[in-house]
């Protein structure tokens, strides 16, 4: 049933996120917003391609629909897991959203050139957060054609 | 036989009477005829002289025998006018007789060689033509050794002009200048050198460049170099500056350009230096200040990055987070917890503005500046445009006579029309809001104009109002960070213009800026 891939609701969702008041919010924000998706958590750019190489203590992780990007991270720059995200076949389907304060338009443009699916601001407050969850699943799981993942 | 002997025998004798007698001893004639052939005797004698002279000297002379018949004949001529003298007073008139027929027979002999030789002597040159050929030819060159010495003259003259301008040149120079030989020996140097290095001239005539110019420790020198190719060019390869010693051993750095002067054996390099402390000492400053310049531009693109972002992800933790309080615990806090969580989000807030208009007025000054020849209408429209929600609010009237097209980067003009515009709004008095926008050429700049009919401003804040974050009401009557005026002036700065007010408290304010006809960016 590959059609029924696009409106993958509930879905998998990788969120890469150093700070963890930052996670929480992200998490409350679902509660608040009753969202079903269930929210992995990555804290730097090489959890982030542990989880998705599936490697370490990520052996059974699940392969994410979608990923939210913080570009500030340690150890691996968010613009680093971008861009091998993007260069590796296997996971370059998967959508990736950038979640940064910066609205610096180098930060935007960069990240487009390094083939973001879409460069989101972070929310100012918690009801910003809420509804920008509610748009994500909606339009990226609920309304958005999806692939199916390689050999899968 | 014996008539012939008497003849000889009276040769002396005077049997005769004088011919002074004929004259009757009259002293008138007898000295006429006396002084008479005197002369005469002495020019015949004289001429013989002078032929005879000739012929010594003119060895290649043609008709020598007749010049020397011509002297014999003449002689003999003389002799007999003396004759004729001694006989006024004596009566030797048979030596007379004598005299007379050898002078006879050298007349008719030099008169058959002269008739004989005539034809020849035709064909000869005449004397007078050659020697008028040989007066032309002797003028001619002595114009021509005149013209020539003029010439000499005059090139000394020049030559000892210029050389002595030359020489007040080279000494006047403010160049230090200097010639050396082929083994790097010092042959010339003027004042200047002396003033810059601290020797006098004789202390350095003959001595080795290097006790003014010291070879460098990577024992580079000029001198084989240059002598190998002689040729007009700086001296110090690639950037490698020169060091000079002066006699007191403090070193300094020069420059030297090498030329040469082709001698009459050798070729001498010519070194013209100059002093450049004070280009060093202010090329090191300017690199200084540049360096400075840099790293405080550096900083505040670092610092544009951190507001733009790690300052403002902790206001976000601190509202959302209150925001979270307020959504969950609601039920669970009084009044009071209520209006304190607000104060707090409303806080964080205003903290939020602040920094993003730190932040807009930061990239305002180091953004690219896009410039091209813009027409102002449409950028007017577009700052209406954005400002259509505000111009509706208050139900303002905007009007604006027609702007002139200028180099400008217009997403920047059209944000000094919104802030002005916009400050025009939110400044007005009870009347209707009135913005008028106008423009108006001065010399080699447009100004334009936006006056209002609002509060205006006391002329004693006319200078605080350009600053960041300077206000002068209260956020309650006014809101807002100031931050708009900054980036206006920022702006118009950026654009080589100026920015001014003019304006009365209750009689609205006019603010005025200039952009430059051509176009100018300042970083």
């Amino acid at each position: 049933m590959p059609n029924r891939k696009s409106l993958s609701v509930p879905a998998e969702i990788l969120l890469v996120e150093d700070n963890p008041g930052d996670v929480r919010l992200m998490q409350e924000a679902f509660l608040e917003g009753g969202l079903t998706s269930t929210l992995h958590v990555a804290r730097d750019g090489e959890q982030a391609m542990a989880y998705l190489h599936q490697t370490g203590i990520y052996s059974d992780s699940l392969r994410p629909a979608l990923i939210l990007l913080d570009l500030n991270l340690p150890r691996k720059h968010g613009r680093e897991v971008l861009a091998e995200i993007k260069q590796e076949k296997k996971l370059r389907k998967i959508p990736v959203m950038i979640l940064s304060t910066s609205t610096s338009p180098e930060d935007i443009r960069e990240a487009y050139d390094l083939h973001a699916n879409c460069y989101l601001q972070k929310p100012q407050d918690l009801e910003g957060l809420v509804a920008l969850g509610k748009l994500i699943e909606n339009f990226w799981l609920g309304t958005a054609m999806l692939a199916a993942p390689n050999g899968g | 036989m014996s008539g012939f002997l008497e003849f000889f025998q009276h040769l002396l004798a005077s049997d005769f009477l004088p011919r002074g007698n004929c004259y009757y001893w009259q002293p008138g004639i007898v000295w006429l005829h006396a002084i008479s052939d005197s002369l005469i005797a002495a020019a015949y004698y004289s001429i013989p002289i002078s032929l005879l002279w000739v012929v010594r000297k003119r060895h290649e002379l043609k008709f020598r025998s007749l010049v020397l018949m011509f002297a014999s004949f003449i002689t003999a001529c003389g002799v007999t006018h003396t004759m004729s003298v001694w006989n006024v007073w004596h009566s030797a008139y048979r030596l007379e007789g004598l005299m007379k027929a050898i002078t006879a027979g050298l007349s008719v002999a030099t008169a058959i060689v002269t008739v004989r030789l005539a034809p020849t002597a035709l064909k000869i040159v005449m004397p007078a033509q050659a020697e008028r050929s040989h007066q032309i030819l002797m003028e001619e060159m002595a114009a021509r050794g005149q013209a020539e010495e003029e010439l000499r003259h005059l090139a000394e003259g020049d030559r000892l002009a210029s050389e002595a301008k030359l020489r007040s040149y080279f000494e006047a120079a403010s160049q230090g200048i200097l010639a050396f030989d082929r083994k790097g020996l010092i042959v010339l140097v003027n004042r200047r050198i002396e003033e810059m290095f601290g020797y006098k001239r004789v202390e350095l005539l003959g001595k080795p460049l290097e006790i003014l110019i010291p070879r460098r420790p990577s024992g580079d020198s000029e001198t084989p170099d240059f002598f190998s190719e002689p040729s007009v060019r700086t001296a110090g390869r690639s950037g490698m500056k020169l060091i000079g010693r002066r006699k007191d051993r403090t070193e300094f750095p020069v420059e030297m350009g090498l030329s040469y002067l082709k001698g009459d054996e050798d070729v001498v390099a010519l070194g013209l230096l100059s002093d450049i402390t004070e280009q060093t000492r202010s090329l090191a400053e300017i690199e200084r200040v540049n360096d400075e310049l840099r790293r405080s531009n550096a900083d505040l693109e670092q610092f544009a990055y951190v507001a733009s972002h790690d300052l403002q992800e902790p206001l976000r933790m601190v509202t959302s987070y209150l925001n979270l309080l307020e959504r969950r615990y609601k039920d669970r806090l009084d009044a009071d917890a209520g209006e304190f969580i607000h104060f707090a989000v409303d806080g964080a807030t205003r903290m939020k503005g602040l920094i993003q208009d730190l932040l807009r007025f930061s990239r305002v000054g180091h953004q690219v500046l896009h410039i091209r020849e813009v027409d102002g209408e449409p950028v007017l429209q577009a700052a209406l445009l954005n400002l259509k929600a505000a111009i509706d609010e208050h139900a303002a009237e905007v009007t604006a006579d027609p702007l002139p097209t200028i180099p400008c980067d217009p997403g920047l003009l059209t944000q000094v029309f919104q802030n002005l515009i916009g400050n025009a709004l939110k400044f007005h008095a009870e009347a209707k809001p009135r913005v008028h926008i106008s423009a108006e050429r001065v010399g080699a700049e447009w100004v334009f104009s936006v006056k209002d009919n609002g509060i205006g401003i006391n002329p004693v804040h006319v200078d605080r109002i350009f600053r960041i974050f300077e206000r002068l009401h209260n956020a309650e009557q006014y809101p807002g960070t100031g931050v708009g005026l900054a980036v206006v002036k920022k702006i118009v700065e950026r654009h080589g213009g100026r920015i001014w007010v003019s304006s009365e408290p209750g009689q609205g304010a006019t603010f005025l800026f200039s952009l430059p006809v051509e176009p100018v960016a300042i970083s």
